[in-house]
């Protein structure tokens, strides 16, 4: 309890608090760039750091890591460009529902399901920081592997109308993500002699080139003129009845995220699309996701907040970093001649227990600017279809160079962006692409890692206790989205009409 | 009437995934890595033929009743302008700079959406590039390129 007091103080002094809202401010801002995630926003503030104390280094640092999670739903809703890769899946219900009119509704939701995310990572981060660390110990490349087939099931869930399309825009997305060096070979695959492929494809300008791009060149394939403004968007609050709507789903799905983000490499991406697959799969209304379902936008931030915390357990517990933003925060504490571990809850209890304070600061911080800022965010989507176009263009380009400096960025950005028009036209869905570019460095390196270790044993996936519940699990998960998805159409039309029948009585 | 686009898409997938097997092959193989470097594209490669199959079974297997709807042409033209500035725009940006790039970038871009007023045009593109400026140079502190102008 006095060491928990010590954070208390720590965490809430005058300074404490500053940098906490100038790192949650800096963190939306960057979070809402496309192009500038978690990680680059951390390196950036990162010099600004080294003046300082080591507790306000962390706590404007950890200001920026929650702001930044948020941050990056606020372009997925408005103009269908993720700001970070685990708004990915926000997407999926958030540009759908501003599309009707509703981006009021998706930003509140995002913001409402971003803090509860929050607030459950905290708390598990200061009731179960070491158990939890020890507990990711013991996830091995088997498991890993399997986590991985869990989140490539949501390929057959996100595209019940046709699976087979979906299947190959995934294995499409797994075939980029084998673009680079292979780890194991040391040499480059898939390069054709260019230096710059055979560094990969960088998943920020990936992104950016399927989903913005794409969809730019799909606007001016159709014609549009100036004076088509967009309408009104009317900017309602969430009422009761939607916040108890999202409420269950941003807990599970906080709880999720702090679990994956525990996961040393694992990232909120991952957890996004995880968490939102097995909302979806446990939906009664698991149709209505993908045509802006405030659940599945619920599902989405209140995961990738979740990994906010979770990243910061194996971080604080083992001096391991969860994510690439934690490796920042870790550099930061190795900076200033503080070396996290299981010692540091004894010899400097103000950093992490005034880390754990400051994740809920953080997070009322970012709730109070992202009700401030939601009003002056609506207003860019009822700017003329044109401007925003140019915009979004220019914004998109911009945020590809920011990345590393690197004009090929550009040059893939404009090139997934033809191929995401091609496969458009073509009605393959261009989500289980960016699913497989997310999930395949993880899947492909693991399931080799796991066969060395096993000596070349497939059944390692499924004799190791943790790894068969994943395998069992996406095997569930698989058979029930293709039943669903097969089922006769006699079949549904009965269901239908006794739900009908039910509702009316 | 069969579905001529998924026709395509059958024959690039079968197609596709035959090369990418053949491809893969090029990696070696290390005795204490199982699949090697090859493996996992062989798999993918497999995938892909196996969609392609899947997609011209639905093809042939369908066309009795299957009937194409009639949709508006597309502006492909427009399209195709706004790849070739982006295409342009990206070669000449570390030549001539961010902020004269950008401009031009971004009045081209206005201007292929028949936005033709001179003075919106300019003003458009002002306002855009000097936020984006401002944001990613001046707060973000990004070094944009600067070229032989600004």
């Amino acid at each position: 309890m006095d060491k928990f007091l010590i954070g208390v103080q720590a965490a809430c002094s005058l300074s404490s608090l500053f940098f906490i809202a100038v790192g949650v401010v800096a963190g939306i801002l960057g979070g809402a760039m496309p192009g500038i995630n978690a990680s680059i926003t951390t390196a950036l503030l990162l010099p600004f750091t080294y003046r300082m104390g080591p507790t306000q280094a962390l706590m404007l640092l950890v200001g920026v890591y929650i702001g930044v999670q948020y941050g990056g739903s606020i372009p997925a809703i408005l103009i269908g460009t993720p700001g970070t890769p685990s708004a990915g899946a926000t997407l999926l219900d958030g540009y759908p529902l501003r599309q009707q009119g509703k981006a009021g509704t998706a930003l509140y939701t995002a913001l409402s399901a971003s803090t509860i995310g929050n607030l459950i990572s905290g708390i598990v981060l200061i009731l179960v920081a070491l158990p939890v660390a020890k507990m990711a110990l013991s996830f091995g490349p088997a498991e890993y592997f399997s986590l991985g087939v869990l989140g490539l099931t949501l390929i057959a869930g996100l595209t019940e109308k046709n699976v087979v399309k979906g299947i190959l825009a995934g294995a499409l997305g797994l075939f980029l993500s084998t673009i680079g060096i292979d780890q194991f070979l040391g040499m480059p695959r898939f390069a054709f002699g260019s230096l710059d492929l055979a560094q990969g494809i960088d998943l920020v300008p990936a992104m950016m080139g399927l989903f913005a791009m794409g969809m730019m060149l799909q606007d001016f394939f159709k014609p549009v003129h100036l004076d088509s403004v967009n309408e009104k968007i009317k900017l309602t609050p969430l009422s009761g009845k939607e916040f108890k709507q999202i409420l269950p789903t941003s807990a599970f799905s906080g709880l999720l995220g702090t679990v994956i983000g525990a996961l040393p490499g694992a990232g909120a991406a991952i957890a996004s699309y995880i968490a939102y697959n097995q909302v979806k799969q446990f939906s009664k209304h698991p149709e209505k996701f993908g045509t802006g379902c405030i659940e599945g936008i619920a599902a989405s931030e209140a995961s990738n907040n979740g990994v906010t915390g979770g990243a910061l357990i194996p971080m604080l517990g083992l001096g391991i970093p969860g994510s690439g933003t934690t490796a920042v925060i870790l550099s930061a504490l190795v900076i200033h001649g503080v070396r996290p571990g299981p010692n540091l809850f004894i010899s400097q209890p103000e950093i992490p227990y005034g880390i754990f304070i400051a994740v809920f600061i953080g997070t009322f911080f970012m709730f109070v600017f992202g009700l401030l800022y939601t009003r002056m965010f609506v207003k860019i989507v009822m700017l003329p279809q044109p401007l925003l176009n140019a915009a979004i263009i220019a914004i998109v380009l911009t945020g590809a160079y920011a990345v590393d400096r690197d004009i090929f960025n550009l040059y893939l950005v404009l090139g997934l962006g033809v191929i995401s028009f091609i496969l458009r036209q073509f009605k393959v869905p261009i989500t289980p692409m960016v699913l497989g570019m997310v999930l395949g460095e993880i899947v492909e390196a693991s399931m080799r890692r796991a066969l060395a270790i096993s000596l070349g044993d497939w059944s390692t996936f499924f004799t190791r206790p943790i790894s068969a519940g994943l395998m069992i699990l996406a095997l569930v998960m698989l058979v029930w989205t293709l039943y669903r998805s097969y089922r006769t159409p006699k079949t549904k039309k009965t269901e239908e009409a006794a739900v009908a029948s039910t509702a009316s009585n | 009437m069969v579905k001529s686009k998924d026709l395509w898409l059958g024959i690039f997938c079968l197609l596709g995934g035959t090369a990418l097997y053949f491809y893969s092959s090029n990696y070696d193989n290390f005795s204490y890595d199982v699949v090697g470097g090859g493996g996992f594209p062989r798999l993918l490669a497999i995938i892909i033929f196996a969609c392609g199959l899947l997609i011209g079974a639905e093809v042939f297997f369908k066309r009795k009743n299957t009937t194409e709807s009639k949709k508006a042409p597309g502006n492909y033209g427009a399209a195709i302008k706004m790849f070739v500035s982006v295409l342009v725009y990206i070669m000449i940006l570390t030549h001539v700079g961010y902020v004269v790039s950008t401009l031009a970038l971004t009045a081209v871009l206005l201007y292929i959406q028949n936005v033709k007023d001179i003075k919106k045009l300019a003003l458009y593109s002002v306002v855009i590039v000097a936020a984006l400026y401002l944001l990613f140079r001046v707060v973000l502190a990004v070094k944009l390129p600067t070229g032989i102008l600004i």
